[in-house]
């Protein structure tokens, strides 16, 4: 699945948009006033191929002028988290999306280790996606462990 | 604990940011008057003043011709009324000329001086933003004119410009003299001096001044966006914090420059604007600058070999007194005030670490010289009224003779560099590479000029061995400026 087929479902949107103040009400609790709207500009912008275009800030950061310095995590998480949960549901078949969760959210589990390098992909990718300039590396490492957990606990419901 | 909503009308943030200026540009230069001899008043106070004034006042007509503004009126009519409609609009007391920016960059400012004031902006801003969006962030804008943050800022700005620059050309005039031609031996015997502390301790200066105009910066902004947020409301205001889309990556130097900037970060400012109380966390900024120019100033008229001595009872002192407040406040379990004296007695950890930071930088150039040494030394004249006169002509005559052509000579060298692309294609690496590569000549240049003009006749073996020495230092600022440029190539590559 791609993020944009994921993306035509008004639920999935939906999902994603409760992962997303889930994740940030943690690391950014001061985002969360903008989460929504974030992820509705992400949905806007992704074309028809599921590429999710790059975010840049609105305002050149001038002396004067309006600057907007630095990057909102927001806008870090949202298209991590669209791109993890389209993978997820892209790779896993129902069967083994249930054990998926179950590793995600109990850890190792010793019947299924492709399920597990799959998943251990996943997390390395969301931590390179995540560490910036700003985020350090141990950091991005606790968001992709949190990111996989929310998005378990949300595929479980 | 009060609320964001009652606290936000108590912060005083316009005696805050009138002191901070106040504190730049007239105790600073106080202090220089009263605490240092005519020489160091005149080329670190007098001087960096006169000229950030000159540039601060002359800059709103530089921006207008080459950024190529243009009178909003004739090209945006519509948006000029939308602005006028405005109610921050309406309680403005000075009205600013509007101005339209021919650029596809999101810019919206405001800028001027005392006499005239002015609100740009340009055609990217105008084209990728919502009607709502632009009011809001207009808003801010007004809020900046309102609040005087345009001369607030733009004059210490110049006036920091032109120290760190005095600085810089006091240290490049010192340094021929002070490594490579033992002209003041005697002198020097006699007082166990180097001719680069005055610069250096400058330099000092100059850090504490950067750091109070980068307060200054943090705090207009978290005052304009209070002022707008009171006007538009919080849930509208919060917009013009939305990201874009584009589908271009970001440039290197703007993601690696951007944590140099002086604004504060979109996620701080969402947290002021939505917990005014949180500006307290700006208080250790404050305070480390008070203890900056504390420490500077108690150290002139101290003995600095007991500066160290000084700097260690400062922090001991202080960090004694910390830590038995929270350990009266943890005993006492009033843990909900923990946060307010972490705060607390950070600020004051943070103004005994200025003080400390500048006892120490003083008492580590104390080893080369004495105080009165440093003076006398200075234009290596003596004290009098005559020498007095005679280094500021000098100085004068360096910043409008000597610099004037060392930038025309500049010029001509390095127009066949621009032109092959060697200095890479933007303006600004090739500025740094010019003043990176082409400093050591200023020294060789006012070296020149200055053996001439006290009579001294200057041997002509040591003078090609400074040229052969910058020639070397511009072919490996060369070198260097490719790698970068390669560096800078391949991880684009990379990204792509």
């Amino acid at each position: 699945m791609n993020s944009q087929s994921l993306l035509n479902d008004p639920s999935n949107v939906e999902s994603i948009k409760r992962i997303c103040n889930q994740v940030l009400s943690d690391i950014a609790p001061e985002e969360l006033i903008l989460v929504d709207q974030v992820v509705d500009i992400f949905v806007e912008a992704s074309d028809p191929n599921g590429n999710l275009k790059v975010v840049d800030s609105s305002y050149t950061d001038t002396p004067l002028g309006f600057g907007s310095n630095g990057e909102l995590y927001t806008t870090i998480i949202v298209p991590i988290i669209i791109n993890t949960l389209s993978k997820i549901l892209g790779t896993f078949s129902d069967v083994s999306l249930k054990q998926a969760i179950d590793i995600i959210k109990d850890g190792r589990d010793k019947k299924d280790l492709k399920i597990e390098i799959v998943i251990n992909e996943i997390r390395q990718e969301i931590t390179i996606k995540a560490s910036n300039s700003r985020v350090t590396k141990k950091k991005s490492k606790i968001i992709a462990d949190k990111v996989l957990r929310i998005i378990a606990n949300e595929l479980s419901k | 604990m009060q609320t964001g909503q009652s606290l936000k009308g108590q912060i005083p943030y316009n005696l805050i940011t009138t002191s901070v200026f106040l504190s730049i540009v007239v105790v600073l230069p106080l202090f220089l008057l009263i605490a240092t001899p005519t020489y160091v008043f005149i080329t670190y106070g007098a001087i960096p003043l006169i000229c950030g004034l000159w540039t601060f006042l002359r800059e709103p007509d530089i921006q207008i011709k080459y950024r190529k503004m243009q009178p909003l009126s004739e090209k945006y009519p519509s948006l000029v009324e939308q602005i006028i409609g405005l109610k921050a609009y309406s309680d403005l007391r000075d009205q600013p000329e509007f101005l339209y920016i021919p650029s596809n960059t999101a810019e919206v400012f405001a800028f001027g001086t005392w006499r005239k004031k002015y609100f740009a902006i340009s055609e990217g801003a105008i084209a990728n933003s919502k009607s709502t969006t632009i009011s809001s962030v207009i808003t801010h804008e007004i809020a900046h004119l309102r609040n005087g943050d345009t001369w607030k800022t733009g004059f210490p700005t110049h006036f920091l410009y032109w120290l760190f620059l005095m600085s810089i050309l006091i240290a490049i005039r010192s340094f021929p003299y002070s490594l490579f031609f033992k002209i003041y031996d005697s002198y020097r015997a006699d007082n166990g001096i180097s001719d680069m502390v005055v610069p250096l301790l400058f330099f000092i200066l100059g850090f504490a001044v950067l750091l109070a105009t980068r307060f200054l910066y943090r705090m207009k902004e978290f005052s304009a966006d209070s002022f707008a947020q009171n006007c538009v409301g919080l849930t509208e205001y919060v917009q013009v914090f939305l990201p874009t889309i584009t589908t271009q990556n970001q440039s290197w130097s703007r993601s690696s420059f951007e944590s140099l900037g002086f604004h504060p970060s979109k996620r701080l400012r969402l947290q002021i604007l939505q917990e005014p109380l949180l500006l307290v966390n700006e208080l250790p900024n404050l305070m480390f600058i008070i203890g900056l120019f504390l420490g500077y100033a108690s150290c002139y008229r101290l003995d600095l070999d007991s500066s160290f001595a000084l700097a260690v009872i400062s922090e001991f002192t202080v960090g004694v007194l910390a830590s038995l407040l929270l350990q009266i406040i943890l005993n006492n379990e009033h843990i909900e005030k923990l946060v307010q004296i972490k705060i607390l007695s950070n600020s004051i950890l943070n103004m005994a670490n200025g003080m400390a930071f500048a006892f120490i930088f003083l008492v580590g150039i104390s080893n080369l010289m004495m105080y009165d040494a440093i003076i006398g030394s200075y234009f290596r004249r003596g004290d009098d009224l005559l020498s007095a006169l005679f280094s500021t002509l000098d100085i004068t005559l360096l910043i409008l003779i000597f610099i004037p052509a060392l930038i025309l000579g500049f010029v001509i060298l390095v127009r066949p560099l621009i032109h092959n692309k060697i200095l890479g294609e933007t303006v600004k690496s090739q500025i740094l590479f010019v003043l990176v590569a082409f400093l050591p000549g200023i020294a060789l240049f006012d070296f020149y000029i200055s053996q001439w003009w006290e009579g001294i006749q200057f041997e002509v073996g040591k003078f090609w061995f400074l040229i052969l020495i910058s020639g070397i230092w511009v072919l490996v600022t060369i070198v260097i400026w490719r790698l970068f440029a390669f560096q800078q190539r391949m991880r684009k590559k990379v990204e792509k």
